[in-house]
């Protein structure tokens, strides 16, 4: 059925895109979301990305592979995002003075406080070493999947896929001693 | 402590949170797009730019560079550039990430500085390029982002020395987490710590932001979330002490939900403008434009009822005209229309406005000595050009093909801009001409050079 929706807007027909858009638009807004964690860039990244792709969806040869050209050009939107308005925000860290807020109210997998270790940990992650984590982890593709995904060689796939898993160990358990060494010298 | 198992196990957790569903209005405006004419398409064929191959040489000269790391203080890594030996163009160890400019003169003076998030270290790098296209860029620090062109070159600190050279203010980061400022002086693409980042007083991090032209005085973004009262504009006065920190002195407080950000202080060094923008911003952004006394007193907005700016991220998108009497800035109305204003700055009365032609402006920069103002529109297919405003509200195209164009900083004598020319996949600064010459791309080739600002030459 993509297929077909693909060849029709490659032809120029509008419903047939816009169908596509409601097809595929809430993943490609789950994982810009998710390289992002702002909504709002989230949002712009998917609307310039589906855009690009209908000025761009003749040049596409094997509609087939639409989906990865999609994410390709979605990977690439959400770096533009990215870039866009850092400037104060780059090294602008939130001064924890507090001891962060420790809670043993358990959900069912995540506590407060893992969820703000790894919100930290993770936007301290390199983008494309982000796209890579959320394809392979979010999207659930295999490692020659995330590659061809996102245009890369399978070497470099996987060489992100273990630097971002060792960083973010790393800044887990950093953040884990910065937490305890906060509570010490509050103590 | 937290093995790895259970570090996957959370971050798979952590990935599943979060927003699976592209809202309605999102829909909507990629279907409305779909109705604009394939003739206002903006991405056309790369351009005939010539980023030479890398030779060995050069990509050796970059390795020694990035090998001669120079005086470590607080995890910050100095690499002086020895006179004749280049730098690498780009933070990527990738041999094919580094191109050579064109290597024959431009015409350009001065120095563009830009800082550029590197993969591997993770942390900001500041480079310095000249401006014309002659070498490569040098790596200036490690861990720096956000310059701003520094103090008067002839003038000195209260009992201090005059000094020589460009003196620039960088943003940092502390071993322990902590943002600050620090202060370097640049020959040419040479850089030398001038003065190392100091640990911020009270629980504040701060960013650079304007220097005073009078004294040494520096204006900065003061943001801490555990203390949000100290959030907004603080002023740094110059004790005779340090070269950048003197008495620090909080002028505004960013009321929930924004940020202060000081642009630029009057010509009498009294008054310091400053933006108040939202504390998520994103491409459609509204800040407004204040004023306040350096003592503190005097806080008056200038953007009228309903009128605002477009802002994400520019710290030069107002600026002081009339020897300070006056503000201008590029104002959207609630209808969408832009206009320039000229707003007097003791009274917030609006003294001048001019409507500008066309729709979908986005942030706009000041040169420095406020006289002229590039800004970026918004183009049907989402990229945007660049266009000059001229006095009577008409524009002057300067840049749009060939992908989209963001970002404009002016030259120091306001003769051309430098911006962020996103070509398909291909992205690197510019410099843009105001006399009609094709764009001439300078470097670096990656995505993610994310602040700049154009240096004069050295003395």
């Amino acid at each position: 059925v993509l297929v077909a929706l693909v060849e029709a807007a490659q032809q120029g027909d509008q419903e047939a895109f816009a169908a596509l858009v409601r097809t595929v638009g809430d993943k490609c807004m789950a994982i810009a979301y998710r390289m992002l964690r702002d909504v709002d860039r989230a949002e712009d990244a998917v609307q310039t990305t589906f855009i690009k792709a209908w000025r761009q969806l003749h040049t596409l040869r094997d509609p087939g592979r639409f989906e990865a050209w999609l994410h390709r050009t979605l990977v690439h939107e959400c770096y533009r995002e990215a870039r866009r308005g850092r400037r104060w925000g780059a090294n602008v860290r939130v001064l924890e003075l507090e001891s962060v807020s420790v809670t043993n109210t358990r959900d069912e997998v995540l506590t407060v406080q893992d969820r703000d270790q790894l919100d930290r940990a993770f936007r301290r992650l390199p983008l494309d070493q982000r796209a890579v984590l959320v394809f392979h982890e979010y999207v659930g593709l295999t490692v020659p999947e995330v590659a061809e995904h996102l245009g890369i060689p399978v070497g470099t796939a996987k060489s992100r896929l273990h630097y971002a898993m060792a960083a973010l160990r790393a800044a887990i358990e950093a953040d884990a001693r910065v937490t305890t060494i906060t509570r010490e010298r509050l103590a | 402590m937290t093995g790895p198992r259970e570090s996957d196990r959370l971050v798979h957790a952590f990935l599943q949170e979060g927003p699976t569903t592209l809202p309605d209005r999102a829909v909507d405006g990629i279907l409305a797009s779909l109705h604009v004419p394939s003739a206002e398409l903006r991405f056309g064929p790369r351009a005939a730019w010539r980023p030479a191959p890398q030779t060995l040489l050069a990509f050796a000269a970059g390795v020694a560079a990035t090998v001669l790391v120079g005086a470590t203080f607080l995890g910050i890594r100095l690499t002086p550039m020895p006179a004749g030996v280049v730098g690498p163009a780009s933070p990527s160890a990738s041999a094919s990430a580094v191109t050579t400019p064109t290597p024959t003169p431009n015409g350009f003076s001065g120095t563009i500085l830009y800082s550029v998030a590197d993969d591997s270290t993770k942390l900001d790098r500041l480079y310095a390029l000249p401006a014309d296209g002659t070498t490569e860029a040098a790596l200036l620090l490690d861990g720096a982002c956000c310059p701003v062109i520094g103090p008067g070159v002839a003038q000195g600190p209260v009992g201090g020395p005059r000094v020589g050279g460009i003196l620039v203010l960088y943003g940092t980061t502390l071993p322990d987490g902590r943002p600050t400022v620090g202060l370097l002086r640049l020959h040419g693409v040479n850089g030398q710590l001038f003065e190392p980042p100091l640990d911020p007083p009270g629980n504040v991090g701060f960013s650079p932001g304007p220097v005073s032209p009078v004294g040494w005085n520096f204006a900065f973004e003061g943001q801490s979330d555990a203390f949000p009262v100290l959030s907004g504009v603080y002023l740094s006065i110059d004790n005779g002490g340090q070269y950048v920190w003197g008495d620090i002195k909080q002028l505004t407080h960013a009321p929930a939900g924004t940020r202060d950000i000081p642009v630029a202080f009057s010509p009498d060094g009294t008054r310091i403008l400053f933006l108040r923008r939202p504390a998520q911003t994103t491409r459609r952004s509204l800040s407004d434009v204040f004023v306040v006394h350096t003592d503190g007193s005097g806080i008056l907005r200038l953007t009228p009822t309903g009128t605002h700016v477009v802002d994400d991220s520019s710290t030069t998108g107002a600026a002081w005209a009339a020897a300070g009497t006056q503000v201008r800035f590029v104002g959207v109305d609630a209808a969408g229309l832009s206009s320039l204003y000229s707003i007097d700055a003791n009274s917030g009365e609006v003294l001048g406005r001019v409507k500008v032609t066309g729709t979908g402006f986005g942030q706009a920069a000041f040169s420095s000595d406020g006289t002229r103002v590039a800004i970026q529109v918004e183009a049907a297919d989402g990229a945007y050009e660049l266009y000059e405003i001229r006095p009577d509200g008409g524009r002057a195209f300067l840049a749009g093909a060939y992908g989209s164009w963001q970002r404009p900083a002016w030259s120091p004598d306001a003769s051309a801009i430098v911006a962020m020319n996103d070509r398909d996949e291909q992205s690197g600064l510019s410099i843009v001409s105001l006399d009609g010459a094709p764009p001439i791309w300078i470097g670096p080739r990656t995505s993610l050079v994310s602040d700049y600002v154009w240096a004069p030459a050295s003395p």
